[in-house]
């Protein structure tokens, strides 16, 4: 017996067996079809959506939680890293900052790049 | 393996594109801060002098100078003074004059008192050069520009 023949050998089982269920059976079934049918997801009717919930379908569908979670986890310790580093420098240019603008020497003294250079050859001499 | 390498991809270029959007991270990871109104009263008799460009500055800057308010309660009399005194400049002049001065002031710090000293009496003397003299030192004009001068302080 081939593989052809044996599948149409469970095809005539399985109609003849569809003609002695019983009519409450086969009502059973309609409604439970029925019933199937009512609640089955119905195409979206926003194709952008449609397509990103496609796109996202066939490309994450090997994700697990697991990664899911890893990538959660490496965010929030980028994001903490970048907002303490954030946090220091402020703090740092605050100290500076204080410092510079209450010394006792004038604003224009740190800007005058004239000065500077007489300064170094003051010193030179 | 290709489906995790795409996704890889896809969450490498959010993130770098999330850091390209800025390229200070500071500016970008301060959360926002108080405006003028907000403030206390403390902070507001401290920062008078930059009231009228609080609510227009970043917040990274207006988290500077809270921290710089919280510091100016440790200063003596002269120092707070001086420091109001040249806020309203300070908060007026472009990033690079400010990057210019801290950096100069930076070598400053970590001279000792001695040479501080000579360098705020050789301040007092080139001031009193006469105006060839000082031409003399800087040279022909240069292409770029003059030296960078803080804006008038009031």
């Amino acid at each position: 017996m081939n593989e052809l023949h044996f599948a149409f050998r469970i095809r005539q089982h399985l109609n003849q067996s569809l003609q002695q269920i019983d009519a409450d059976k086969i009502e059973r079934l309609k409604a439970a079809r029925l019933r199937a049918l009512s609640v089955q997801k119905l195409p979206s009717t926003n194709p952008v959506l449609a397509v990103a919930g496609h796109f996202f379908r066939f490309h994450f569908e090997g994700v697990h939680i697991r990664h899911v979670l890893l990538a959660l986890i490496a965010a929030l310790a980028i994001g903490s890293y970048t907002h303490w580093q954030a946090d220091e420098l402020v703090a740092q240019l605050s100290d500076v900052d204080s410092a510079l603008l209450s010394e006792d020497l004038p604003m224009e003294a740190l800007l005058d790049q004239d000065f500077d250079e007489w300064l170094k050859s003051s010193q030179r001499q | 393996m290709a489906k995790k390498l795409a996704a890889a991809i896809i969450v490498a270029a959010c993130l770098s594109t999330s850091l390209q959007a800025s390229t200070n991270p500071v500016v970008a990871a301060t959360p926002p801060q108080p405006s003028w109104s907000a403030l206390g009263k403390e902070q507001q008799v401290i920062l008078a002098p930059l009231a009228a460009e609080w609510n227009s500055m970043e917040n990274y800057r207006r988290k500077k100078w809270l921290g710089v308010a919280q510091r100016y309660k440790n200063m003596t009399p002269d120092e707070q003074q001086r420091l109001q005194k040249k806020m309203q400049e300070w908060a007026r002049m472009t990033p690079q004059q400010r990057l210019a001065a801290r950096e100069k002031y930076n070598k400053f710090k970590n001279m000792s008192p001695e040479e501080k000293a000579v360098v705020k009496q050789k301040w007092q003397e080139y001031k009193q050069l006469p105006e060839d003299e000082k031409q003399r030192i800087s040279g022909p004009p240069r292409s770029d520009s003059a030296p960078p001068t803080p804006p008038e302080s009031k």
